[in-house]
């Protein structure tokens, strides 16, 4: 259940943080959104996976997946509140001047308004009509993935990257998408979604997986820039180098990426549900700090991004949470009611 | 896209994580087979039959190809590099695209073979042998390249920091340091890890030889292998060990030589999806070419019982995998050209497409990207013959990705006075055949002289499958 004063609080500090400036509370709402999407679509590439792969892994945390994916709907449809407000979330059209046909035929709000409804409303349905209760067929979760990749592709290039008008990153749709994995199984392991040791121990091992290709794929992109130091491309890290922000990026690696990687490299530890649920915790803490530190300075900063952000993830969180435990209460009465009937 | 085709298959409910069997699929082993009958399978193939006159006659044909190879690289080191078709933009060459395409060939045996292992696919253990020894002769021959296409070859060894009196020191910041380290580390882990795979079957051998020399031979390279629980019980966590070690090894090899690119400021070269892109491109390559050995291998020995159609359908949905990542990232390319406004960007992308190289741009989308797209349909993947065209197609195809991914951006920067193409001469084509050949020759020795399927763990897929029964 959603706690009304939570909801509350959260709305009043949206209010206040938009009333103040709408530029930054938009920026800490969107960052709010896409941290309470992660574990959406992150459990909906691992669905969809599963239903390629098999394994014992997707069998017994398939209701887990499929709550966190009955908050897409609800999610995808929150973002109609930034749409309205293009203009001041990306201001355009500044930043395009020197970009010939880019304003034209992809940055502007029709096309932009188009592509998000085709690729959240793909992502919506997908989720709606994913099957809850057996493994999703090879073949929908071949095509399903395919375009599920697209899907989510467009959403990182659309809401994430534009933040920095000058910017590009070839890797950032593919750093995005699989931190969504990570998140998904973060947040399963700090629900201990996996009683069995011998789940816990797969779910341990996925999420070290999933861990050790995010750090790898934001180190890579960080050195290539690096390396190259080309003033447009360094510029992104610049911004986020001013004040208290290269905190973030520190604090996620040590909390969220290099404590659970030791703590779960042996395999006693990973069998073990209770030590999974409080690394699960860690690194999606580790996930909320690099989200923040990718999605927040993104242009001028300000005290106003922080009751945005805090008012956001209360609201959307809230009611992330409050969504799947009424599916899963379904979930577990239907399947109840099934063992009286047997 | 089939749907009807995909769903035929949809009701399967085999999973890694159980017996590895899949319904009503076939079984990726005859289960009438014992272990004795896997294990004279494979022994009978090293110890008994005699090498045919095809044999010889292949042998003798890699051999002269592999004179070739020393001829061309005896001359490059007389005559230096002017040999090529390098010029004063295009200074890397075949030379670079034929390291990258080795190395990644070298990479996905290790890849594969580990990455399977850890997500418990079964299916491995017919074709992990001669995969693990694809990666030990392909990366030993990828790590010639860097060395030949030095100016100074002889002078390679400065990349190794040791101590001297002129305090000369590697730059520790250069790609090519890393990629001595990268390569050399790869390369002794790769041998490492393969002949702990082997070490039980040279067991096996040596108690089945019955010369003496044969005896002695595979008897020293068994280590003194018993068979015992005790030695079965160290040997799995070590190789598990191995296999965890393995993974971020390989991506590491790859994700360097993504930056011998990346780490520069030619246009279509600083991406940031670079280290990540040539570890999926490597592993798509190295699966095609393992299906392309592992066509004539399993006719040449008779291994038909033991790499059956189900493994073929298995690599297949692999390539089709590896097509359309491969598919998606050139789409990220184009589009990321495209997005930034940059000019030499865009104009590097319309090159690409209709530039001095256009034919060879189309035969690689057509190979990489579509070919492979066939085995959405289950008869598809279900043909060998086409399973080992196909894989065939994208050998050459990656072969191509990676000489336009140097020719390309090379004969296209950022001085349009400068621009200038390519061109080989008969030397890099020599030295290029005479690496095929070079490879050729090794095969052949290890398939004469090794098993080439693990024949302790086709054992214990007797027993799991026969047990699941």
């Amino acid at each position: 259940m959603i706690r009304p004063l939570t909801l509350a609080a959260g709305l009043a500090l949206l209010v206040l943080a938009a009333f103040l400036d709408l530029s930054l509370a938009l920026r800490g709402l969107l960052f709010a959104w896409a941290f309470c999407l992660g574990p959406a679509l992150g459990a909906l590439a691992l669905l969809l996976t599963h239903g390629l792969t098999g394994g014992r892994w997707g069998d017994a945390l398939r209701p887990t997946f499929a709550a966190f994916t009955a908050t897409l709907p609800w999610l995808a449809l929150v973002a109609v509140v930034p749409a309205f407000f293009l203009g001041s979330l990306y201001g355009w059209p500044h930043g395009l001047e020197e970009r010939p046909g880019v304003g034209t035929y992809w940055l502007n709000e029709p096309l932009f308004l188009a592509r998000a409804a085709l690729s959240l409303g793909f992502l919506a349905a997908l989720a709606l009509f994913l099957p809850a209760g057996r493994r999703a067929g090879v073949g929908v979760s071949a095509v399903g993935l395919v375009l599920y990749v697209v899907a989510v592709t467009v959403v990182a290039l659309d809401w994430l990257m534009p933040l920095d008008p000058k910017w590009v990153s070839t890797t950032y749709p593919a750093l995005v998408a699989v931190q969504t994995i990570l998140e998904a199984l973060a947040l399963a392991a700090l629900f201990r979604a996996a009683t069995e040791p011998a789940v816990a121990e797969d779910l341990g091992g996925l999420l070290l997986a999933a861990l050790l290709a995010v750090v790898y794929l934001a180190f890579m992109q960080y050195l290539v820039m690096w390396y190259s130091n080309l003033p447009e491309k360094v510029a992104w890290y610049a911004a986020r180098e001013a004040g208290f922000w290269p905190v973030l990026p520190v604090l996620a690696f040590l909390a969220g990426g290099l404590v659970p990687f030791l703590v779960l490299l042996p395999r006693a530890s990973r069998r073990d549900p209770g030590t999974l649920a409080v690394m699960g915790g860690l690194v999606l803490l580790g996930v909320l700090l690099h989200l923040a530190w990718m999605v927040l300075p993104a242009g001028p900063g300000g005290w106003v991004l922080l009751p945005a952000a805090g008012g956001g993830l209360l609201v959307l969180g809230g009611l992330a949470l409050a969504l799947p435990t009424g599916h899963r209460q379904r979930e577990a009465k239907r399947g109840a009611h099934g063992a009286h009937d047997a | 896209m089939s749907a009807a085709a995909a769903s035929s298959d949809a009701s399967s409910s085999g999973s890694p994580g159980d017996s590895g069997t899949e319904g009503h699929l076939p079984p990726f082993v005859d289960r009438r087979d014992g272990y004795a009958s896997v294990t004279k399978e494979v022994s009978d193939a090293v110890l008994e039959r005699r090498p045919g006159r095809l044999w010889w006659l292949l042998l003798a044909f890699g051999g002269a190809l592999t004179l070739l190879m020393l001829v061309s690289i005896a001359w490059l080191f007389y005559a230096g590099v002017g040999i090529w078709g390098v010029n004063t933009e295009v200074v890397w060459g075949f030379a670079i695209a034929n390291y990258v395409w080795w190395i990644g060939i070298g990479n996905a045996g290790t890849l594969i073979s580990s990455l399977l292992l850890l997500t418990r696919q079964k299916w491995r253990s017919s074709i992990n042998r001669f995969a693990e020894a694809m990666t030990l002769f392909a990366a030993a021959i990828a790590g010639v390249f860097p060395i030949i296409h030095l100016g100074r070859p002889y002078l390679f060894y400065w990349l190794i920091p040791y101590p001297d009196v002129m305090e000369a020191w590697p730059q520790f910041k250069s790609p090519l340091v890393w990629d001595l380290w990268a390569i050399l580390s790869y390369l002794i882990f790769s041998l490492l890890f393969w002949y702990t795979g082997a070490i039980p079957d040279f067991a096996t051998l040596r108690d089945r030889a019955k010369g003496r020399i044969a005896q002695l031979a595979y008897g020293s390279l068994a280590l003194g292998w018993r068979g015992s629980a005790h030695h079965w019980a160290r040997y799995e966590r070590y190789y598990w060990a191995m296999a965890a070690m393995g993974v971020p090894l390989v991506v590491s090899v790859h994700s360097v030589v993504g930056l011998d690119f990346a780490a520069s400021l030619m246009p279509g070269w600083a991406e940031t999806v670079f280290p990540p892109y040539f570890v999926v491109g490597a592993m798509f390559s190295g699966f095609a070419m393992v299906v392309t050995l592992a066509v004539p291998i399993r006719h040449a020995l008779g291994l038909h019982d033991l790499i059956t159609p189900r493994h073929f359908e298995a690599m297949a949905k692999i390539m089709v995998l590896g097509a359309t990542v491969m598919g998606w990232s050139y789409l990220i390319e184009w589009f990321a050209a495209w997005y930034s406004g940059d000019i030499y960007e865009r104009g590097l992308v319309v090159y690409e497409f209709v530039g001095d190289y256009w034919p060879l741009y189309w035969i690689m989308l057509f190979c990489n990207v579509l070919a492979s797209q066939v085995f959405w349909f289950r008869p598809a993947r279900y043909s060998i013959a086409l399973i080992f065209v196909v894989s065939i197609l994208v050998n050459l195809g990656m072969w191509l990705e990676r000489l336009l991914i140097v020719i390309n951006t090379l004969s296209h920067g950022f001085l349009p006075a400068n621009w200038q193409t390519y061109a080989p001469t008969f030397w890099d084509v020599a030295l290029l055949l005479g690496t095929l050949g070079f490879f050729f020759t090794l095969f052949l020795l290890l398939a004469r002289f090794v098993p080439v399927v693990s024949m302790h763990e086709m054992r214990e897929l007797v027993r799991e499958e026969g047990a699941g029964r």
